[in-house]
């Protein structure tokens, strides 16, 4: 494990100016993995209703 | 004689049907002819645009031409008469493709080359040009025909979505076998490639669809 | 008769274990520590890869989208090989739940070559100066893509399961072809995207401080994935076997 690769808080948003491309990617997998393990949620609760 | 016979029924069918063999052949002809008169007829760079334009259109045309291949044998029920009979449904595609490729491919091919000598004015590219052109023709047919033999009752649309990833790869090494033909450079190894893709696919997939032709018909 | 023994024996293990009740069974029991440990190993590599490995000497900041960029195409691309295993073994074996698993594959590996694509365009912005390119590796992932929308729609098409499992099934092998395009694409022809950093042969080419989170992300990931696979192939079994009276029993 290497150190902290960043001074501050405002450091590790921005990212030399990369920051941006960095945490958009990062938040597209939270949404887009989070929201389709919701949707399969939904979907199995839907046709367990379905089966009874 | 009597090994030909099947290869001539076939033909005889698809010369019944004017339709489905002359419209691909005049939808070529027109993009071929249309397609100078949208450049500027001073520019110079007429012969850039003139491959990637015709082996788009081949695409296009070849799509045209199996839109409904195997539509019509099912429907009349030829298909069924076929399976009952014991005769090989996998030899019957193969027969129905290669005459499908006589009729639109070979003359599609022996035009695209002759129209190149119009856009490049070089005869030398167009007879390298033609036995390309004959490859691909026959790997875009054989191609869609899978795929409209997967969809077979649900129309071209799907059938169009499921061959498209297919055929990228034919369009990938057609652009660089144009290079090869403009600076004259490998132009064997593209053309080479080509006809080993064509010599796996030719014998492998007539086999596959008429598989899938049994599924559909279960 | 040692042989005719094992061949039955094998048969009743592949019968009861491909019987989608057994791996129904099996699979709630899994589920659980499977989603809480992969989270925790991808939680842990990302917070590891993207705040405590150092900055890139070329690329700055922006090298650090390969945590998420690389196990996505990974997973993409292994998604489809585990799709084309799982319809040849429907086609050869007739085993139903193959079938099950091969439809449940195709709309996961949609959306993680969908999410590879575009972290892969966010990546090229600082990095390459264009976010779209038509280079080999990215055409061929396109490719991917619409590969897995036509194996959907084609699924969808068709009301009869059977039928529509078999079309797939072809379909799904057949586009096999692509895998091994993709692979190579980036050895084959020159082109702007930067070649494996990992293969199994060669010493990898990025340095261990930035190995390790990747390989731990990329581990995490698929068991992220493996978690969705399980759920949707839990849907595609409530969706056929609706009838069969363990599923009513299991509700």
């Amino acid at each position: 494990m290497s150190n902290f690769a960043f001074s501050s808080l405002s450091d590790v948003l921005n990212m030399d100016g990369h920051g941006v491309y960095v945490w958009a990617v990062f938040s597209l997998f939270l949404i887009t993995i989070s929201t389709s393990f919701y949707i399969f949620n939904l979907l199995i609760k839907k046709y367990q209703k379905r089966v009874k | 004689m009597k090994l030909l016979l099947p290869y001539t029924n076939e033909a005889l069918k698809l010369i019944k049907k004017t339709r489905a063999w002359i419209g691909p052949i005049l939808i070529f002809i027109l993009i071929m002819v249309a397609f100078p008169l949208t450049v500027e007829l001073s520019s110079t760079n007429l012969s850039d645009a003139f491959y990637p334009v015709l082996f788009i259109s081949i695409l296009l045309v070849m799509m045209l031409a199996t839109e409904d291949i195997f539509l019509e044998d099912y429907e009349d029920g030829s298909l069924e008469l076929l399976l009952i009979s014991k005769k090989s449904l996998t030899q019957w595609v193969f027969i129905k493709i290669f005459i499908h490729w006589l009729f639109i491919g070979a003359p599609i091919s022996l035009l695209g080359a002759f129209f190149n000598i119009g856009a490049n004015n070089d005869l030398n590219s167009s007879l390298m040009l033609l036995p390309a052109l004959g490859i691909s023709t026959y790997i875009f047919l054989i191609l869609f025909c899978f795929g409209n033999s997967l969809s077979l009752t649900k129309g071209s649309v799907l059938g169009t979505l499921i061959t498209l990833p297919l055929t990228l790869p034919i369009l990938v090494i057609l652009g660089k076998l144009t290079s090869a033909i403009i600076f004259n450079i490998n132009y064997f190894e593209f053309l080479i490639l080509l006809f080993g893709i064509l010599s796996i696919i030719i014998f492998a997939f007539p086999a596959i669809i008429s598989r899938i032709i049994k599924t559909h018909l279960e | 008769m040692l042989r005719e023994i094992l061949i039955i024996v094998i048969k009743k293990f592949i019968h009861q274990f491909a019987s989608p009740k057994t791996y129904f069974y099996q699979v709630d029991r899994l589920y659980p520590w499977l989603l809480y440990i992969s989270l925790f190993i991808y939680l842990f590599a990302i917070i590891w890869g993207l705040l405590f490995t150092p900055k890139d000497f070329v690329q700055g900041h922006s090298y650090r989208i390969i945590y998420f960029h690389v196990p996505a195409s990974f997973v993409a691309q292994s998604l489809y090989a585990a799709m084309a295993i799982s319809s040849a073994v429907f086609l050869i074996w007739r085993v139903k739940l193959a079938a099950y698993l091969a439809r449940s594959i195709a709309p996961i590996g949609a959306m993680v070559t969908f999410i590879a694509l575009v972290s892969g365009s966010i990546w090229g912005i600082p990095t390459w100066g264009t976010w779209w390119e038509w280079d080999a590796r990215i055409t061929s992932t396109l490719i991917l893509f619409i590969m897995y929308l036509g194996l959907i729609s084609l699924h969808n098409s068709f009301n009869n399961f059977d039928k529509a499992d078999k079309l797939l099934a072809y379909l799904a092998i057949i586009g096999f072809i692509q895998i091994p395009i993709i692979k190579k694409s980036v050895d084959w022809w020159s082109s702007l995207h930067q070649p494996a950093s990992i293969t199994i042969s060669d010493k990898p080419s990025i340095d261990p401080s930035m190995l390790y989170p990747l390989f731990m992300s990329m581990i995490g990931f698929a068991g992220l994935v493996a978690c969705l696979v399980i759920l949707s192939s839990k849907v595609q079994i409530y969706i056929r076997e609706k009838n069969k009276s363990w599923v009513k029993d299991h509700v």
